[in-house]
C-alpha cells in the first residue's frame, strides 16, 4: 500500500524526494540507550501559580528518586521522563519538554510517544528538520498513526514538496477516510499546483466533514474564483469564517488532563483576564470552583471576571458567595461594594464600603470608595468625611488630596479646595489632573496667573496628550477673557493638535474667529466640529450664524436644512431655520409661510421670548403685520414685567417696524 | 532510480545551479556594519521599565532620504520617549535628548573612487523637534518645492516636517491639516487622484492607552506584552491634497476610513495594472486590506476576492512590514509581509488582474521564517544579479522562552534574514552574506535600503527597539554592472514617486521597479531605482510610465553611474 501510494504521487506532480533513512523500520535500533540520559533545565516557575509550582516540583522529585534507584526498571525511567516532559509541555516549558522527550525515547525506544510528542515540541520551535526526523521515527513505531501521518504531510507541504505531501496525505486517508484534515492537505496541494477544480472538490468534501470550519470557505472561494466561476467565489468568501480544520490529536490533547489541578485554572484564569478575555476567564474560575466549590480564591477570580465582562449582577453574587464563606472578608466586602457602585446601586455600594470600614476602620480603600459613593450620591459633606478618614490614615494619599479638593469645589468652598489641591500638588508634582483641577479653581479665585501657571505646568509634564489639550484649551480660554484672541486661537490650535476630539477647543476658535469678523474662517471650524460631530447642535447653529453674517445665504439655508433633517426633532434647529426664513434679505430663500409652522412648532416645544419673537417675524414676513404687532406687544409686556430693558427697547423697535408694515431683514456682521 | 527522479525536480540544488556566479567569492560577507565608524551613534529609547506598555515593542522606524538636495542620501531616526513616571532608567537622561534625529551624509568621493563616508548629527540646527513617542516615518515633496518632507508617525499626535531647503524644517501639522493623534505606524505619500499633489495614507493601529493598560502574562506565567486583540483595532486615514499643500481628511468618504484594522505596514502599488495608485495595508492579527483604487476617490477592498487577506489555510496573520516588487521578473508587483515567529512570513504572487496566489512555501521563504518574528522586509537587488532579494529585520514581541531558560534579560532578540533570488520565483536563505551582521542579534524593528555611498549598491539601515541603528554597507553589489535612475517632476523638481519603470537587459529581458519610498515598517528607503545588470556590458532602452499614466522612452547608453530623467511638461488642457 506504501508503495503504491508513493507511486500515485510520482504521476500527479512528476518529481518527488526520496524518504529519509529512518523511515526503513529494520534500520531503527530498539534497545535502550542508557548511555546517554540529558539533563533537564529546570526553569525558575516563580511565576506560576502555587499549585502548578508544586506539581511540577513532585513530578521532579519522584523523576530524581527513580534515577537514584539503581533497581529502577528502564522502562519505568522512560514513561517517568515521559510524564516530565509532559507536564513541561502541557505549560509551554519547550526546552525542558524536549529534553525530557529525548531521554524518554532514548530510554523507550519502541514507544511512539515519546518521538511523536518530542516532533510537536520541535515543531512548535521551529525546528522542521528534527521535527521531521522525530515524526518518522514514530511513524516507524506506529504505523497507522493519523496524526503522525498528518504532521508528516504537513511538514513536506510546508518545504513545497507536494508530491511526498500528496502521499503522506492519501496514507492518512487509508487509515481514516473520513479524514477532514487530510482532505485539506490535498486541497492545498491541488491548489499549489493549479488543479482548482480538484480543489474545489476536496474542500466541498471538507466542508461537508466540518461544516463549521469557516475558513474553509475562503480557500474555497479562492478556488472558484481561480477556476473562473467569480460567483460561487464571492458566495464562499461571504461564508468565511475563524475556525480551521482540526483532527483527533490523543497524545496532544491529553496534555491538557495533565494540568487539570486547581492552580492551572487559576493560572489560566489570570492569564485569559490579563489578556482580556473575560469569558474564558470566567469558565476557569467556575471549573475551579467545581473542583473546590468555597475556594475563596476562586470566587473572587471568577466575581474580577464576571465584573470585567460587565455581568456586575453575577459579580456581585460571587462576592456574597466569598462573604458567605469568610463573613469578615474585608476585601469582598469592599469589592462587593464597588461592584455595585459601577452597577448604579448607590446605596447597597455605601452599606457595604460602610461595612468594610467597620471590620477594618484603617482600609484606606474603603474609605476612598465610600468617599467616592457619597459623592457620585451627591453626598459632598458625607464624601468629605469619608476623605478626611483617608487622610487620617495616610496625609500623603495622592488621590485622597484631589479628591477632596474636588469634592471641597463642589461644596463651593473654593479656598479650601485650592488648599488641599495645592497640596496635592507641591507633594506630587506630576499629577496633572491635580494641576488642571487647582488650574480651574484658581481662575474662579480671579488667579488668572496663578491658574495659567498650573495650566503651563501640566505642559512640561510626561502626561497624555489629552491632559495636556486640556491645560491648552484652559490658557486659550483665560487668553480669551483678556481679549487676546489671536494668542487664543494658537492655544486652542496646539490643544485641538493633542486632543483631536476636543471640540471645545474649535468651537472655541470659531468663537474667537467670528469676534474678529472672520466669518468665513470661522464657518470653517464650525463645520468641522459639525462634519466630526453631527448632533453636536451648538456648532450647527454657530455655522449658520456666521455663514449669515458673512452674507452666504444659500450655504446659510443649507446648513440649517441639513441640520433640521438630521435632528427633526431640534426645537432649536427648527427655530433657527423659521428665523432665516423670516429675516433673511435674500427674497429667493425666504418663506414666511414654513417660517411660521417651524416657529409655532419650537415655540410650542420650549416658550422662550427668542422663540415668540420669531413667530411675530414670521408673521410680518406674511404680511400678517397686525397680528405680528399684537403678539410683539404681548412680548413687551412680558418682557417688561421681566425687567428685561434690552430686550424691551428691540421688541420695541421690531414692533415699529411692523406698524410700518416692514419685516424684519438680518443679515451681514 | 531516486538520481533520475530528483534532476528534472525544481529543487534548491537546481536553482543554485542555474543563478549564476554570486558577487561575492566563497566565504566572503556582503555586508559590513559600519554605523559607529561613520558616526551614526543613534541608540533608540523604549521607556521599558518593567510595565511592559504594549507600545515598547512597537517602533520606531528610520528613513534614507536626501533631505538637501546634495546628492547623497541622509539618515531619519524616530525616538521613543519616557512613558511611565518614577526615576529614570538608562538612556532616559542621557545626551543627546530623547527627540528623533536627522543625520546628514557628508559623503567625499576621491578621483580614484575611493569613499570617505561621515555622518553629522544636524537634529538642532534643522529645527526638528519630534520629542513623542515615534513610530515611523515617511517621506515626499508635499507641497511640490522640490525638497523632501518628513511626515513622522507616534503613538499620540503625528507630526509634518516641512523642509524649508536650507537645512531647516518647519511643523506644518496644523497648517497641513495631516495632525493624527491615534497610535499611527506607518504611513504613505501616493497620488492617488493624479493630479500631481501627494497624498496622504496613514496607518493606526490600536486604542491602546497607558490608562488602559492590561497585564498580560506569557506562557510561563511571567508578565509580557500583550498582543493587538487585547485592544480595539482603530481605522486608518487618508488625507487628500488640496493641491496647495493643505489636506483634507478623506478616510470616510473614500470608504476606507469605514473600516477598523490593527494596521502596520502600508504599501501603495498597482495591483491590478490600471496604472492607478492602489493600497496593500497589513493588519495585526486580522484580514489585510487591499484598497483598490475606483478612480473617483473613493477606494474598494478586494483583498478577499483577491487573496491576499488571508495565508493559504485561511488563516488571518500578525501582518507587520510589507515589501511590494516585480520578485519573479513576470511584470507586476509581488507582495511579501512579515508576521510573528509561528507564522510564515507570506509572499503573495501576483498572478494577474488583481489577484494573488499565496506562494510562501513554493519559493521558500516560507519555512525559514517560522521561527523569526519579522518586521522591516524590502525587495532589494543585493547583489546586481537582476533579480529582487529579499532582507528581513526580525525581533520577537513577546518572551522568547528559550532566552528566558537561558537567563536572558531582554528575550526578544533575533538575527536578521537575507534571501537570494535564484531566479524564477525561487528564494535562498542567505544570512551568511550578512557577515558579520549576522551574529547581531536585536530586535530589529525599522529596515530603510538605500545606496548611501552612492558606489551601485543597496545598503541597509536598520534600527533596533532599545537598541542601536544599525548601517550596513554593501561590499560585492557593485562587482556587477548596474545603473542608477532618478524620477523628477520638470517643473517642480519634485521625485515622481509612483513610477514605474522599465529597463531593457543586453539579453532583451526586462527589469521592473516602482518609484517609492514607503513601504518596510515604519521607514522610508532611496527614492531613486538601482537596476542590477549582472555581468552584461550594455543596457537597452529605460521606459518610464508616469504617475500621470503618460510614458516617455530613452536610450541611457551608459551603465554603472546614477542618471535624472525628468518627465515632460504637462500638455496644455484643451479648452
Amino acid at each position: 500500500m506504501r508503495a503504491a501510494a508513493l507511486a500515485l504521487g510520482m504521476v500527479l506532480l512528476g518529481c518527488s524526494e526520496p524518504r529519509p533513512e529512518s523511515w526503513a523500520p529494520e534500520s531503527a535500533p530498539l534497545e535502550p540507550d542508557t548511555a546517554a540520559v540529558e539533563i533537564i533545565p529546570r526553569p525558575d516557575l516563580a511565576a506560576f501559580a502555587k499549585p502548578v509550582q508544586r506539581q511540577v516540583a513532585e513530578e521532579l522529585e519522584e523523576l530524581d528518586r527513580l534515577l537514584a534507584d539503581s533497581a529502577a526498571e528502564t522502562e519505568d525511567l522512560a514513561e517517568r521522563f515521559g510524564r516530565v516532559g509532559s507536564i513541561y509541555h502541557a505549560y509551554g516549558l519547550l526546552e525542558p519538554a524536549e529534553a525530557a522527550y529525548r531521554n524518554a525515547a532514548r530510554l523507550g525506544p519502541s514507544d511512539y510517544r515519546w518521538p511523536y510528542l518530542l516532533g510537536v515540541v520541535e515543531l512548535t520551535r521551529g525546528e522542521s528538520e528534527s521535527a521531521e526526523r522525530s515524526f518518522s521515527r514514530a511513524r516507524d513505531l506506529a504505523p497507522e498513526d493519523v496524526p503522525t501521518i498528518l504532521r508528516l504531510g504537513e511538514l513536506k507541504l510546508q518545504d513545497d514538496r507536494l508530491a511526498e505531501a500528496a502521499d503522506w496525505f492519501r496514507d492518512a486517508m487509508v487509515v481514516e477516510p473520513d479524514s477532514a484534515a487530510a482532505l485539506l492537505g490535498l486541497a492545498r496541494v491541488d491548489s499549489a499546483v493549479g488543479d482548482h477544480h480538484a480543489a474545489i472538490e476536496r474542500l466541498q468534501r471538507v466542508l461537508e466533514l466540518e461544516p463549521e470550519a469557516g475558513s474553509v470557505h475562503y480557500l474555497l472561494g479562492l478556488a472558484y474564483q481561480r477556476s473562473g466561476d467569480q460567483e460561487a467565489a464571492a458566495r464562499h468568501i461571504a461564508l468565511r469564517g475563524v475556525r480551521g480544520v482540526t483532527f483527533d490529536d490523543p497524545l496532544v490533547d491529553g496534555l491538557q488532563d495533565l494540568t487539570s489541578g486547581i492552580g492551572v485554572h487559576f493560572d489560566r484564569g489570570v492569564r485569559a483576564l490579563g489578556e482580556g478575555r473575560y469569558q474564558d476567564s470566567v469558565k476557569e474560575y467556575r471549573a475551579a470552583l467545581e473542583l473546590e466549590p468555597e475556594n475563596l480564591t476562586a470566587l473572587r477570580g471568577l466575581a474580577l471576571a464576571l465584573a470585567a465582562d460587565g455581568r456586575h449582577e453575577k459579580a456581585a453574587q460571587s462576592f456574597r458567595a466569598m462573604l458567605r464563606v469568610d463573613p469578615g472578608h474585608r476585601l469582598a466586602r469592599m469589592e462587593l461594594g464597588a461592584t455595585l457602585l459601577v452597577s448604579g446601586d448607590l446605596e447597597a455600594a455605601i452599606s457595604n464600603f460602610e461595612e468594610a470600614v467597620r471590620v477594618d476602620p484603617d482600609f484606606r480603600q474603603a474609605h476612598f470608595n465610600l468617599a467616592v459613593a457619597h459623592s457620585k450620591a451627591g453626598r459632598w459633606e458625607q464624601g468629605v468625611a469619608a476623605l478626611r478618614e483617608v487622610l487620617r490614615i495616610d496625609p500623603r494619599d495622592r488621590l485622597g488630596l484631589y479628591e477632596m479638593g474636588a469634592a471641597l469645589d463642589k461644596l463651593g468652598r473654593t479656598e479650601d479646595a485650592a488648599i488641599h489641591l495645592r497640596r496635592a500638588v507641591d507633594l506630587y508634582p506630576s499629577l496633572g489632573v491635580a494641576r488642571q483641577r487647582l488650574g480651574d479653581v484658581l481662575s474662579r479665585l480671579g488667579d488668572g496667573e496663578g491658574a495659567l501657571e498650573q495650566y503651563r505646568a501640566v505642559l512640561d509634564l510626561k502626561a497624555p496628550n489629552q491632559e495636556k489639550g486640556l491645560a491648552r484649551y484652559q490658557i486659550g480660554r483665560i487668553l480669551t477673557a483678556r481679549g487676546a484672541d489671536e494668542e487664543a486661537i494658537v492655544e486652542f490650535r496646539k490643544a485641538i493638535l493633542l486632543f483631536p476630539e476636543l471640540q471645545e477647543a474649535r468651537l472655541a476658535i470659531g468663537e474667537a474667529l467670528s469676534r474678529q469678523a472672520r466669518f468665513g474662517e470661522a464657518a470653517d471650524e464650525f463645520e468641522r466640529v459639525v462634519r466630526t460631530d453631527g448632533a453636536n447642535i451648538h456648532a450647527r447653529r454657530r455655522w449658520a450664524d456666521v455663514l449669515i453674517r458673512d452674507r452666504q445665504f444659500p450655504a446659510a439655508r443649507r446648513t440649517l436644512e441639513e441640520g433640521l433633517a438630521a435632528m427633526p426633532r431640534s426645537g432649536e434647529m427648527a427655530h433657527d431655520l423659521a428665523r432665516f426664513l423670516a429675516t433673511t434679505p435674500e427674497r429667493g430663500l425666504r418663506d414666511g409661510d414654513r417660517a411660521l409652522a417651524l416657529a409655532e412648532g419650537a415655540y410650542r416645544a420650549e416658550q422662550t421670548l427668542e422663540h415668540a419673537e420669531t413667530i411675530a417675524m414670521a408673521l410680518a414676513e406674511g404680511d400678517r403685520f397686525e397680528e405680528a404687532s399684537k403678539w410683539q406687544r404681548r412680548l413687551i409686556d412680558q418682557a417688561e414685567a421681566g425687567g428685561l430693558a434690552d430686550d424691551v427697547s428691540r421688541l420695541r423697535a421690531n414692533l415699529e417696524r411692523y406698524q410700518d408694515r416692514q419685516p424684519v431683514r438680518r443679515g451681514g456682521g | 532510480m531516486r538520481g533520475l527522479l530528483r534532476a528534472p525536480c525544481f529543487s534548491t540544488a537546481a536553482a543554485l545551479i542555474v543563478s549564476g556566479p554570486m558577487a561575492a567569492a566563497a566565504g566572503e560577507a556582503a555586508f559590513s556594519e559600519i554605523a559607529l565608524q561613520v558616526g551614526l551613534d543613534f541608540q533608540h529609547f523604549n521607556g521599558a521599565k518593567g510595565e511592559y506598555y504594549f507600545v515598547e515593542v512597537s517602533g520606531a522606524g528610520g528613513a534614507f532620504l536626501d533631505y538637501d538636495n546634495d546628492g547623497d542620501l541622509d539618515i531619519y531616526l524616530v525616538q521613543g520617549a519616557r512613558l511611565a513616571s518614577g526615576p529614570p532608567v538608562d538612556g532616559e537622561t542621557s545626551a543627546p535628548p530623547l527627540v528623533d534625529r536627522l543625520y546628514r551624509n557628508d559623503l567625499e568621493i576621491s578621483a580614484d573612487g575611493s569613499r570617505e563616508l561621515r555622518l553629522v548629527d544636524v537634529t538642532l540646527a534643522s529645527g526638528i523637534r519630534a520629542t513623542g513617542y515615534g513610530m515611523g516615518v515617511a517621506t515626499g515633496d508635499y507641497n511640490n518645492d522640490g525638497w523632501l518632507d518628513i511626515y513622522v508617525t507616534n503613538y499620540g499626535a503625528n507630526q509634518m516636517w516641512s523642509n524649508n531647503g536650507d537645512g531647516t524644517f518647519t511643523d506644518v501639522t496644523v497648517e497641513t491639516g495631516t495632525e493624527d493623534s491615534r497610535w499611527s505606524i506607518s504611513a504613505t505619500f501616493f497620488d492617488y487622484d493624479r493630479d500631481g499633489w501627494l497624498d496622504l495614507y496613514v496607518t493606526n493601529y490600536t486604542d491602546y492607552a497607558l490608562a488602559s493598560h492590561k497585564p498580560c502574562r506569557s506562557y510561563t506565567g511571567a508578565l509580557d506584552y500583550c498582543g493587538p486583540l487585547a485592544y480595539n483595532p482603530q481605522p486608518d486615514r487618508l488625507f487628500h491634497n488640496r493641491g496647495d499643500g493643505s489636506y483634507d481628511v478623506v478616510s470616510a468618504a473614500s470608504g476606507i476610513g469605514l473600516v477598523a484594522g490593527s494596521g502596520m505596514g502600508v504599501v501603495s502599488l498597482d495591483v491590478n495594472g490600471d496604472d492607478w495608485p492602489d493600497l496593500y495595508v497589513a493588519n495585526d492579527g486580522m484580514e489585510n486590506w487591499m484598497w483598490v483604487n475606483d478612480r473617483d476617490g473613493t477606494f474598494t477592498n478586494q483583498a478577499l476576492l483577491g487573496g491576499t487577506a488571508f495565508n493559504d489555510q485561511g488563516h488571518p496573520e500578525a501582518g507587520m512590514g510589507i515589501a511590494a516588487g516585480d520578485f519573479d521578473g513576470d511584470g507586476d508587483e509581488d507582495l511579501i509581509v512579515s508576521h510573528l515567529n509561528r507564522e510564515t512570513n507570506t509572499l503573495f504572487e501576483n498572478v494577474g488582474d488583481g489577484f494573488f496566489e499565496d506562494s510562501s512555501l513554493a519559493t521558500g521563504v516560507g519555512l525559514p521564517s517560522w521561527e523569526f518574528t519579522g518586521f522591516g522586509i524590502a525587495w532589494i537587488d543585493y547583489d546586481n544579479d537582476g533579480w529582487l532579494d529579499l532582507a528581513v529585520a526580525n525581533g520577537a514581541v513577546k518572551r522568547l522562552e528559550t532566552l528566558v531558560l537561558r537567563g536572558d534579560d531582554s528575550p526578544f532578540h533575533q538575527t536578521n534574514q537575507l534571501f537570494r533570488n535564484l531566479g524564477k520565483g525561487r528564494l535562498y536563505d542567505a544570512s551568511e552574506d550578512l557577515g558579520d551582521a549576522r551574529l547581531l542579534s536585536e530586535m530589529s524593528r525599522g529596515l530603510a535600503v538605500g545606496d548611501f555611498d552612492n558606489d551601485g549598491d543597496i545598503d541597509f539601515l536598520i534600527t533596533n527597539d532599545g537598541g542601536p541603528a544599525r548601517l550596513l554597507r554593501n561590499e560585492v553589489g557593485n562587482r556587477r554592472n548596474w545603473l542608477g535612475v532618478r524620477f523628477l517632476d520638470a517643473t517642480t523638481r519634485r521625485p515622481l514617486l509612483g513610477t514605474w519603470v522599465e529597463l531593457e537587459t543586453a539579453s532583451g529581458e526586462s527589469l521592473r521597479r516602482r518609484v517609492r519610498t514607503a513601504g518596510s515598517y515604519a521607514s522610508a528607503r532611496d527614492d531613486r531605482v538601482l537596476f542590477g545588470l549582472g555581468t552584461s556590458g550594455s543596457v537597452g532602452r529605460l521606459r518610464a510610465r508616469w504617475p500621470s499614466g503618460r510614458q516617455s522612452v530613452w536610450d541611457p547608453g551608459v551603465r554603472n553611474r546614477y542618471l535624472i530623467f525628468v518627465a515632460p511638461r504637462p500638455e496644455p488642457t484643451a479648452p
